[in-house]
């Protein structure tokens, strides 16, 4: 069976660690951020693989959105970036037609007006409950058909705030 | 502590959703009574609609228009032939009209009935019946403070600083202020009026001491129609975060027999004096002096009533079933509380990023199991966590002997959980099981905004980690076995059996 490699930069909070790897059957050895490393490692099921290192053996959930890899290993999540160099992970995208308040608190500031065209990751309100503020992006490319509430105005946690027009 | 009678009902609907609904419906299937589930349109997959026998589609996404909508669910409870609705918490456990309208569809409703409901509505009539029954209650005047600042500034005179403002018609910290100076009292009374005015349409407020270093600890009990209340046991939540429990246990620590004994006499009182029915929690603040103040009355099931059933060996959902069905208590003997239990509850929030509500798709699930671990949980893998609904994902309980063996069980079974996809607050929990004042029992419900940063933290990533993300992109997917030189490979159960091969020959 011959080998696969990997050359990566993934990326892991606002840190960049280079991986470069190569699995040989059960093996997998290289460096990581310069540093030799081995181990063995194997696919229990779907969503999970087990490292085996330096005699410890740990069982990590892993699972990829995009170019996100998500992995859990002994209670603690990561997310890291495992684009190639050069790609972003696109911003999370959501199909509904509408932006919700994600907090019950009072909207401080709406920074969008029906009609407007708005960009994926565009501020739309501001949300303030507890000191705390809370900036509501557009999900996707969309045209606002709705701003239902007003700066100063209360809101429930879930409740629509700003509504989309239909189609892209 | 098991059942005498039969349970009169056949079918009873659940007007909730998340990890409360499920907890209900595995009580309902234990007892071999149907469930019926209600989902709003985002929620048609989840999973308490997925293990119900019936489900029924009562609206939009948003609360108001759904799970909150009293003509909705009993419109539903009725073309089901329901014989009773389980409320759940939050939304409208303690909604007095509901209660009432459900009556007079000849529906039982698993709570309080609606005339103790409209009776305990108003927070300060609550606190002076309960003052009046000989039960201490946090200071502050017994009246409503008048719509005029001569009164306001007397009031809180009265009560001294800090204070919270409060409405009486509130909930949910909904009209809630807290006032550091007299500088800042009027204009915290006034947005006060205006926010319960808007929320709950009654503008009443009143003045309450806000006690420092306290702790939170709250008596369960048990009441049924027959005027018989039974304790069982208290709970401390002190760990919270802007009024949200975030871990919650039983027996409260560092009580003494003495000061636990008047303690469950003060619930037991409090109970009695609002004529209550049906499971409830009487809440106190646990001055950091000694000495406990009655705060208000959770006409209820708490989300932390698990570790109650923990300790006791009991179902208090089914004995809110038995009690809404007239079924007298056993004496209090029938009850007793045994080793000790702690919960930590998962939420979908990003501690690291000041708390703020997380949604998306859960990509992967791991849920922990072993000895005195319990888990009450709505998570399903591929699951939607929709930024409509309250962000608890799932509760996590263990018992042990002792509180020690409790912490180390809910620690061992928090390193096992993983949720994949969607933020969560897993890593505080287990920083707060670790830390020293935790440990030792002296923390106040200030712990989390004293130290919740240091607390999330977040250390280096492992290599380990970086070498799972790399194996698992470099390793074959599972379910596919590498079929070298030969055609491609095929998903299918029999190569997952090393060796095992039908016609394929052997390379």
């Amino acid at each position: 069976v011959s080998g696969r490699t990997l050359r990566r930069a993934y990326r892991v909070g606002g840190d960049t660690v280079e991986v470069d790897l190569r699995l040989e059957g059960d093996r997998l050895a290289g460096t990581v951020r310069g540093e030799a490393v081995e181990a063995r490692v194997a696919r229990v099921n779907a969503d999970t693989v087990s490292v085996r290192m330096g005699g410890r053996v740990l069982r990590a959930l892993v699972a990829r959105r995009g170019d996100v890899a998500w992995v859990a290993v002994e209670g603690r999540v990561l997310e890291v970036g495992v684009a190639a160099a050069g790609r972003e992970a696109p911003a999370r995208e959501s199909a509904e037609p509408y932006a919700v308040s994600p907090m019950t608190g009072v909207v401080a500031t709406v920074a969008v007006r029906p009609g407007a065209e708005v960009g994926a990751g565009d501020p739309l309100f501001v949300v303030e409950a507890m000191k705390m503020e809370y900036v509501v992006k557009a999900p996707r490319e969309a045209v606002v058909k709705e701003v239902r509430r007003r700066a100063g105005e209360r809101v429930t946690l879930g409740e629509v705030v700003v509504t989309f027009a239909e189609g892209p | 502590v098991g059942a005498v009678t039969t349970l009169p009902f056949r079918k009873v609907l659940v007007a909730n959703r998340g990890e409360i609904a499920l907890r209900v419906l595995r009580t309902l299937r234990a007892l071999g009574v149907r469930s019926v589930a209600v989902h709003s349109e985002v929620d048609g997959a989840q999973r308490h609609v997925l293990e119900a026998d019936e489900a029924v589609a009562i609206g939009p996404a948003e609360p108001r228009l759904s799970y909150l909508s009293v003509e909705a669910i009993v419109k539903a409870a009725k073309a089901t032939g329901a014989d009773a609705v389980h409320p759940g918490y939050g939304f409208l456990s303690e909604d007095a009209a509901f209660a009432r309208a459900l009556e007079s569809a000849r529906v039982v409703f698993v709570g309080p009935p609606a005339a103790v409901l409209e009776a305990s509505a108003d927070k300060l009539v609550v606190k002076r019946r309960v003052a009046q029954a000989g039960v201490p209650v946090v200071p502050g005047p017994l009246a409503p403070v008048a719509d005029d600042r001569k009164a306001l500034a007397q009031a809180a005179k009265e009560t001294g600083y800090p204070l919270l403002v409060k409405a009486a018609g509130g909930g949910g910290g909904k009209g809630m202020r807290v006032v550091q100076r007299s500088s800042d009292l009027a204009g915290a009374a006034e947005a006060a009026r205006r926010e319960a005015g808007g929320a709950f349409g009654k503008t009443d407020l009143y003045l309450e001491r806000l006690v420092k270093g306290a702790r939170h600890v709250e008596v369960q009990v048990l009441a049924d129609a027959q005027g018989h209340v039974v304790v069982l046991g208290e709970r401390d939540c002190s760990v919270q975060r802007r009024h949200q429990k975030v871990i919650e246990e039983s027996p409260a620590p560092t009580l003494s027999d003495y000061e636990r004994g008047a303690l469950h006499e003060a619930g037991a009182k409090a109970a009695a004096a609002l004529g209550y029915q049906n499971a409830g929690t009487a809440e106190f603040l646990l001055a950091p002096g000694g000495g406990f103040w009655f705060l208000e009355m959770n006409r209820r099931l708490q989300v932390e009533h698990p570790v109650t059933e923990a300790c006791f060996g009991v179902d208090l959902v089914a004995w809110q079933l038995r009690i809404a069905a007239g079924e007298p208590l056993p004496p209090a003997s029938a009850f007793r509380s045994r080793g000790h239990a702690v919960e930590a509850r998962l939420y979908a929030e990003d501690p690291e990023n000041g708390y703020v509500p997380s949604s998306g798709t859960v990509l992967a699930l791991r849920e922990p199991e072993g000895p005195g671990i319990r888990v009450d949980s709505a998570l399903l893998a591929g699951m939607e966590v929709s930024p409509h609904y309250d962000p608890l994902l799932a509760k996590v309980i263990a018992h042990g002997e002792t509180r020690e063996e409790a912490i180390r069980r809910l620690d061992l079974a928090l390193r096992e959980t993983a949720v994949l996809g969607v933020r969560t607050n897993a890593a505080l929990l287990r920083a707060v099981l670790a830390d020293a004042d935790f440990r030792a029992g002296r923390h106040a419900t200030d712990l989390l905004d004293r130290r919740g940063d240091a607390l999330v933290a977040p250390g280096p990533a492992g290599v380990e980690a970086l070498l799972a993300v790399a194996a698992d992109e470099l390793l074959p997917a599972a379910g596919r076995v590498p079929t070298p030189g030969r055609g491609p490979a095929v998903e299918g159960p029999w190569l997952r059996l090393p060796g095992f091969r039908l016609s394929e020959r052997t390379p």
